[in-house]
């Protein structure tokens, strides 16, 4: 059940709907029976697999509040080995399996949004471990934390305490109208912006070694604002959807294409993942390497990258997207105080560097994205070496014809026009008085002068979906 | 004065804004991207294009420029009485583009033709010759549209026309019901169906661009998925299997033909045959062997084929196999009844 499809529409306006006339003490179980439901109709078996996972968590998080010091650890190593050991064998599956068997490889379908409530769950275990938050008793809300439906697809990935002392959500109109707007900004997002790029990005992935040079720079450039329009537009109906049952979700954006450096790029892109690396995986290791100074934040930045990178799949072209990463947030990192000196000395660069920084992070991100986007490191590097090609003739091709293009243009800026503007307050201006009933009237007609006539023929799926 | 809450104020003003969008959207399209306006056609059961009953549909394409006149079924040609008067002899057409006459008049179909020739040669009948054939007809088609409407008509003869081009295909056949469908596209069609119950239906689609353009994006998407699941469906199988299934469909059709009366008349493009041995036998032993049944091999030359040299449109091919099946008719069933 997509996202953008009519049966997600009618399957959220039904349990939204009906959440309202539960009794306040039903609601906790109401959700869980819904995101169960939800669950089910992707698959039954699976759903056993999410049951497990958070039993496995309750119990833990019950064991480590009652246990010694030792005690604890022994239980969070215990808990950690079973649920990100269904994680990696999940991810690791099918990759080794055709490393393998070649093409006679058993494959197997990985859970619904395995990755997302496996490291949910995790975030809650740990924090327990922490004394950050207290052992959650109710098992019915730890279960509506892991599986909760409008999350369990996608993320953005939760923490427990923010997620359970809002249950049951607070339910009100405002939040409702800003779940709306939400949603209709999220399937524009993915079905114009990113589905128009898609048109761009397509065609060029799929025989790099012919087309030419400017196809695949426009490419490259066009798959990091379909990935952002396509993951942003994912995360906005999750919120929105989040919002008719009172649950304020994190934001898993902050304007990341407008970043100075690559470090900022990922603290303002997929911000639940990175923070959640950074509480679980950097900090601690950080402490552990603090006498190594800059080059052990650098080696710690490195391997939270390449974690980044395995979360995605352990296949070689996810590693290097992570690889690459890492190198440059290690070196932004190494040549952070040197950079910062030199500019101090010659402060009349500093407008340049204001101005270029933005733009070199930019192409830095979407070359790194080609590993992300392509289907294996040959397909990755001959994009790469395609650029040294002439540069050929951009006509005939679909989504680069001069009228198509504008309109995709013209959908890019709407995009940034709304996330820059009204985005940060999650849509939420009141539709009262003429003002707001003109602005609310124009956000809608021009979001839906879009989908009806903007939409390319073909949908594609939401790549995050995937993972 | 008690004012609406928030989501009744949002809802009403998301209303204005379609609205709007709407309007916004055709004026574009009519000034920068004009698309080909739609006939007001639908997705029938078996996923293929038909056309609202009562309707005149201007088709043109770069090879012909047509207008069909739909009757009160949708299907082509004129009305006909549920009761049968006495005296009339009732022939209903069973097939698929071909039969219909894609690319040609009305009056030019074969069954069109064949009706008038009936006519003009009869000693003493009235004949009619319903044509029920939908575009891309098939095997299940056939069978459907005769146990759901043909028989209603109490024909005397049916005619099954089988062109292999689409009358064996994993989208048309399967065993359950006779009826190609996996859920997702029967859902789909269900509501392609229903759409045409829109006020102003055919309005929109003889006008808006718009409607046009909402049309082809619906359309992709289905083919998308279409696509894929024909290509799961077909995985593993092989022709004889689909062989087998053909056979079990036009079995069903076959035996409620017969047992209501009536004669089956199949009418072969043979030079599509080849490849389905196992069918071509099963038809040709039924043919030899059971009295309801009469056979018609239109395999004779390009003159004969409708779809020969010219495809669909060849107005000349529909006169022949007109004239082939008077012929027929004339030695066999209705001996006595015509001109000599």
């Amino acid at each position: 059940m997509p996202f953008n499809s009519i049966r997600f529409i009618l399957f959220l306006a039904a349990t939204a709907g009906l959440y309202r006339l539960v009794p306040l003490r039903a609601r906790r179980l109401y959700l869980v029976a819904a995101s169960y439901l939800f669950y089910f109709t992707w698959s039954v078996p699976y759903a056993a697999l999410l049951m497990a996972a958070t039993a496995i968590a309750y119990m833990a998080g019950l064991r480590i509040a009652a246990a010694s010091e030792n005690g604890q650890a022994v239980v969070l190593w215990i808990t950690a080995l079973a649920l990100i050991g269904a994680l990696a064998f999940f991810k690791c599956f099918n990759a080794l399996s055709h490393a393998l068997a070649g093409p006679r490889a058993l494959e197997l379908l990985a859970p619904l949004g395995v990755s997302y409530y496996t490291f949910k769950l995790m975030s809650y275990v740990i924090d327990v471990h922490w004394q950050k938050a207290p052992p959650e008793r109710d098992l019915i809300s730890l279960a509506a934390y892991a599986a909760f439906f409008p999350q369990i697809m996608s993320g953005p990935i939760q923490r427990a305490s923010d997620f359970l002392t809002q249950l049951p959500g607070e339910l009100s109109g405002e939040n409702t109208v800003a779940g709306i707007r939400l949603i209709f900004f999220g399937l524009f997002q993915k079905m114009v912006v990113a589905d128009r790029l898609a048109l761009i990005v397509n065609q060029a992935y799929a025989d790099p070694r012919v087309v030419p040079a400017g196809q695949l720079l426009a490419a490259i450039y066009a798959f990091s604002i379909q990935l952002y329009a396509d993951f942003s537009g994912l995360t906005d109906i999750a919120i929105g959807a989040s919002l008719f049952f009172g649950i304020r979700s994190p934001e898993n954006f902050n304007d990341p294409f407008f970043s100075g450096s690559t470090t900022e790029f990922w603290r303002r892109w997929h911000m639940t993942l990175t923070s959640w690396l950074r509480d679980y995986a950097f900090t601690p290791l950080q402490l552990c390497w603090r006498g190594y100074g800059a080059a052990g934040t650098a080696g710690c930045l490195f391997l939270m990258m390449l974690a980044v990178g395995a979360w995605h799949g352990i296949q070689g072209h996810f590693l290097l997207f992570g690889v690459f990463n890492g190198v440059c947030l290690a070196a932004s990192a190494l040549s952070m105080g040197p950079r910062d000196r030199f500019f101090d000395k010659h402060r009349w660069l500093k407008p340049i560097r204001v101005g270029l920084a933005p733009a070199l992070t930019f192409t830095l991100m979407s070359a790194a994205f080609v590993f992300f986007r392509a289907e294996d490191v040959p397909q990755a590097v001959a994009i790469f070496f395609g650029l040294s090609r002439k540069a050929g003739v951009l006509r005939d091709l679909p989504g680069l014809a001069p009228a198509s293009l504008l309109v995709t243009l013209a959908a890019i800026a709407t995009m940034e026009l709304i996330r820059h503007r009204w985005r940060k307050s999650r849509l939420s201006w009141s539709a009262r008085g003429l003002s707001g009933k003109l602005l609310t009237a124009a956000y809608y007609s021009l979001l839906f002068a879009f989908l009806f006539a903007g939409r390319p023929l073909t949908v594609s799926k939401f790549i995050y979906f995937q993972f | 004065m008690h004012s609406p809450g928030p989501a009744v104020r949002e809802f009403s003003l998301i209303a204005a804004a379609l609205l709007i969008a709407a309007a916004a959207a055709e004026a574009l399209l009519r000034a920068f991207s004009p698309l080909p306006l739609m006939s007001p056609a639908y997705t029938d059961r078996f996923g293929d294009p038909a056309f609202m009953a009562n309707s005149q549909i201007k088709t043109s394409t770069e090879d012909f420029d047509v207008t069909y006149h739909t009757n009160r079924l949708g299907f082509r040609g004129r009305n006909y009485e549920l009761m049968k008067k006495p005296g009339t002899y009732r022939i209903v057409a069973l097939g698929n583009c071909l039969t219909f006459g894609l690319g040609v008049d009305d009056l030019d179909a074969f069954p069109a033709q064949l009706e008038k020739r009936l006519n003009s040669d009869s000693l003493r009948l009235k004949f009619e010759v319903m044509n029920l054939s939908p575009i891309g007809g098939s095997l299940g088609s056939q069978e459907f549209l005769y146990r759901a409407v043909g028989r209603r008509y109490h024909p005397d003869l049916v005619i099954s026309h089988i062109f292999f081009g689409n009358a064996l295909n994993y989208q048309y056949v399967t065993k359950k019901d006779l009826v190609p469908y996996d859920e997702h596209r029967l859902r789909a069609d269900r509501m392609h169906r229903l759409v045409r119950f829109i006020p102003g239906y055919a309005f929109l689609c003889e006008h808006s661009h718009l409607w046009a353009l909402l049309r082809l994006q619906l359309q992709s998407e289905q083919d998308v998925l279409h696509a894929q699941r024909w290509a799961d469906a077909s995985a593993g199988k092989d022709s004889a299997d689909l062989q087998r299934t053909g056979i079990a469909t036009f079995d069903a059709l076959a035996q409620r033909v017969c047992s209501d009366g009536a004669r089956l008349l199949v009418l072969k493009q043979r030079g599509a045959l080849g490849s389905y041995p196992l069918f071509d036998d099963y038809l040709r032993r039924k043919t030899e062997a059971d009295p309801c049944f009469l056979a018609l091999d239109l395999d004779m030359g390009p003159q004969d084929q409708i779809s020969g040299q010219d495809w669909h449109w060849n107005r000349q091919g529909h006169a022949t196999v007109a004239g082939r099946l008077l012929g027929l008719l004339k030695r066999t069933l209705l001996r006595g009844e015509l001109r000599p």
